[in-house]
């Protein structure tokens, strides 16, 4: 009879190879990992991906992710509670809070508009954002999404929808990377670049 | 790399997707090889030179290592034209998606499509400075102009079945009979008729110079006519409804 893996630790493989980017050798490899790891580590794994898939889910009125009904940055009330970022990805907010600029509040579309993957603002959180902006607190929001095609179509398309409610809305900058060549920046860049030139 | 071949090519940008971490799987439209499949790697980090040359919509010049998987690497690039106008509004943003669609869905793999090449540059190139307004008829000219390259044009003289001409009424867009039919023959629902006037108005649309076709100015009720008769003929011959009319249709009125 040709040996196989204990039934447990094909199982455990499967599980892997369901990953991103994981390849049938390297669940493998992985698998190995976790029997030879000590069981700290290893329960201490499973426990992490129970407690997460369990406790975080979308906050009621921004959408980022949280364990709680309300995420801190909704209750903070030290926060500009008349600005608004809308970003793509909650990874987007983490981002923003890096910069250390930002104080203001956070929308969370879990998504851009793609007509060419059949994206359309149904399945994001569009719904959720203009009613939010229908109570009146906010009065500028900011459109924090990716400068590509995509994120152009959906900065447009909310634009057009929350313009009529009388809410600034703006956009951020395109410009050269920090630490970056002009050499290698394309020519659709540095004109939007110029365009949006500061005086010194 | 051993085995790898390069090639530099031209080419528009008709598809593009964000893949791992950094990375982007491209489609691009040349002349020389047509639709060509590539990786290109780091481009979503700032720093990358290829970002900007491998956006969709662009219009440029690539250097592919073709190995011997069906995905070439584009190791080189520079913007030529950026296309910037098409990104800057909604609708503009829905044609081109459509269009580059269109062209994806008809093009075969690594195989040259000069005339086609030729029509995509060129309506794409008009698609960034034309009115709004005329947006619509670009569509339905280029719909018809690609049925023609790809041998599915429409027979629009008479009834395919008893041969009736265009003026002795009500006709339907048959993709089966491969041209129009006539009520009489072909029993069809009353909201895809296709009257004299959208008969013709296609066939200009098969003749005429793109540099003409805005001085020709089909009324409303013609252009939904020929819209819903190129849809159903597309979807025949391309063998897939387009996700982006689908999805755009909801929001603005392509």
């Amino acid at each position: 009879m040709v040996y196989y893996y204990p039934e447990s630790m094909e199982n455990l493989i499967q599980q892997l190879t369901r990953l991103p980017g994981i390849g049938p050798k390297t669940a493998q490899r992985l698998a190995f990992h976790l029997l030879s790891t000590n069981e700290v580590d290893a329960f201490g794994l499973a426990q992490a991906i129970a407690t997460v898939r369990k406790k975080v889910k979308r906050c009621a009125v921004c959408a980022n992710l949280t364990d709680e009904e309300i995420c801190p940055v909704c209750r903070d009330n030290n926060r500009d509670r008349q600005l608004l970022c809308v970003v793509e990805q909650p990874k987007d907010v983490l981002m923003m809070e890096k910069t250390r600029e930002y104080r203001g509040l956070y929308h969370v579309l879990h998504g851009a508009i793609s007509p060419m993957e059949g994206v359309g603002p149904n399945q994001l959180t569009v719904g959720l954002l203009l009613e939010r902006l229908k109570q009146g607190e906010i009065t500028e929001v900011v459109m924090v999404t990716n400068p590509n095609v995509e994120g152009e179509a959906t900065a447009l398309y909310l634009a057009s929808q929350i313009k009529p409610m009388g809410i600034k809305v703006t956009r951020i900058a395109h410009g050269v990377p920090v630490g970056g060549d002009l050499e290698y920046a394309d020519e659709a860049t540095l004109a939007k670049a110029y365009a949006g030139r500061n005086e010194l | 790399m051993t085995g790898s071949r390069l090639q530099v090519l031209e080419g528009l940008v008709i598809r593009s997707r964000e893949y791992g971490e950094a990375d982007r799987i491209i489609i691009v439209f040349t002349k020389e090889r047509g639709r060509v499949s590539a990786i290109a790697k780091g481009v979503r980090k700032g720093k990358s030179s290829l970002s900007g040359a491998t956006q969709l919509f662009s219009y440029s010049r690539l250097a592919f290592a073709f190995g011997r998987g069906s995905l070439a690497t584009v190791t080189q690039g520079e913007t030529i034209n950026s296309h910037r106008g098409l990104r800057e509004s909604l609708g503009r943003i829905a044609y081109a998606s459509y269009i580059s669609e269109l062209l994806d869905y008809s093009l075969p793999e690594n195989k040259p499509q000069e005339s086609l090449f030729i029509l995509g540059a060129s309506v794409f190139a008009v698609l960034e400075v034309i009115p709004e307004e005329d947006m619509e008829i670009l569509a339905r000219f280029f719909e018809l102009r690609l049925l023609a390259i790809l041998g599915y044009k429409p027979q629009l003289d008479f009834c395919s079945v008893c041969g009736r001409g265009v003026m002795g009424g009500s006709f339907v867009l048959s993709p089966y009979r491969g041209g129009i039919v006539c009520t009489g023959c072909s029993g069809s629902a009353p909201d895809e008729l296709l009257s004299p006037g959208a008969i013709l108005s296609m066939k200009k649309l098969l003749e005429i110079d793109l540099r003409q076709l805005f001085n020709f100015k089909p009324g409303s009720e013609i252009k939904r006519e020929m819209e819903q008769a190129t849809e159903g003929y597309l979807r025949y011959y391309l063998e897939k409804s387009t996700k982006a009319k689908q999805t755009l249709r909801e929001y603005i009125n392509i």
